[in-house]
């Protein structure tokens, strides 16, 4: 067959409106807006336990939210966006982490904890029953332990312990099969439970 | 039920996620072993901690920049692309389809009081070119009222091929 001249195949093609754009797109920014604002608190909390970092949690934030802003046309209005999004910031994290890992030094890798930790407030109390003090006081520990985390683990511990998904909720997050949560999530506690001995036992 | 068994089921079942029969199991299991009853208890004193913890907000600041950072045409585009296309492409990884305004070359709003000249079609798939007017011909996938010279549509097919949540409007 012939290869069809292109310029015969334009002539040809449908004409099509796209004036009504501009309205449809100020009408589906407000619904991002909205919705961004109202998820807030989980998106940026899931962010900030997934980086470790203050910095690197709003840049994953900002990365995420232009991608999920493109794909907003696949979002199905009424279930939970911040789920969603959770969904985006992990492709998101893990793609850049491997970036990084790719072009960095074990050493400056370190340095780069070290110095996250370091912004952390490290104020420990001694040891008390209440939980809430302790974890006001403990976010360092806490942060310290998650970052000692392979990235897997931490997502799914973070979604359960932290955001309170159900393992189907979590699955559905990270795109994988419930056994895989289930045992991501159990070595995941079992490592922090080690780290975090001293706040744990009775 | 060993100690190693039910160790592995310690966290489904603290998060009361086990199959009733595992849960007996374990239940007597534990009524006799210290060990893992203790195990038990740090996982729960474990997830109570981490249910607790706080996490400092972002400020309102951040996310009024955030969202100002978002580009504008970027849904659109992608919307534009999607209802325009409104098929399945399979084979070609590379299909470029001149049919409208040079959208996608431009990162700033289109101004549709402006048609742009053809731009020249970089390359495509003669045959899925043919069929794809076809198919977008028969479909009418929006109505018209006026009138889109040419738009580049580069990229790999598949992508849009798996995507077919098609704009509806």
């Amino acid at each position: 067959m012939n290869s069809p001249d292109p310029a015969v195949l334009l002539d040809a093609l449908p004409n099509v409106s796209l004036d009504r754009g501009k309205r449809t797109d100020s009408i589906t920014s407000a619904r991002f807006e909205a919705l961004v604002r109202s998820n807030q608190t989980s998106i940026f909390r899931v962010a900030y336990r997934l980086t470790g970092d203050r910095d690197e949690a709003e840049d994953l934030v900002q990365e995420a939210l232009i991608e999920a802003f493109e794909a907003f046309g696949k979002f199905r209005a009424g279930t939970h966006f911040d789920r969603w999004v959770f969904r985006i910031m992990r492709n998101t994290f893990v793609d850049s982490r491997r970036r990084r890992d790719k072009s960095k030094l074990d050493s400056l890798d370190a340095a780069t904890n070290a110095v996250s930790g370091e912004r952390r407030e490290l104020g420990i109390s001694p040891f008390s029953a209440d939980t809430e003090l302790m974890s006001r006081t403990l976010d360092g520990p806490i942060q310290d332990a998650l970052d000692g985390l392979p990235a897997e683990f931490r997502m799914v511990v973070i979604l359960t312990d932290i955001e309170g998904l159900s393992y189907e909720e979590v699955s559905n997050v990270v795109g994988r099969p419930i056994g895989t949560v289930r045992s991501r999530l159990h070595r995941g506690r079992m490592i922090l439970k080690e780290k975090l001995g001293a706040y744990v036992r009775s | 039920m060993t100690c190693i068994r039910c160790q592995n089921l310690l966290s489904g079942y603290a998060d009361g996620s086990l199959p009733t029969a595992h849960v007996s199991r374990i239940q007597a299991h534990l009524s006799g072993c210290e060990s893992c009853r203790r195990q038990l208890e740090e996982l729960v004193a474990l997830k109570r901690l981490l249910g607790s913890v706080e996490t400092p907000d972002a400020g309102l600041e951040f996310w009024t920049a955030a969202l100002k950072r978002i580009p504008p045409g970027a849904a659109r585009r992608r919307r534009a692309l999607r209802a325009v296309l409104g098929i399945r492409v399979a084979g070609a990884a590379i299909v470029a389809l001149v049919i409208g305004y040079a959208m996608l070359r431009q990162p700033a709003e289109y101004d549709s009081t402006n048609p742009q000249a053809p731009v020249a079609v970089a390359t495509f798939d003669p045959a899925a070119l043919v069929s794809m007017h076809a198919q977008v011909r028969a479909g009418r996938p929006l109505a018209d009222t006026g009138k889109v010279r040419f738009a580049i549509i580069e990229g790999n097919a598949r992508d849009y091929a798996n995507d077919d949540q098609l704009d509806s409007q």
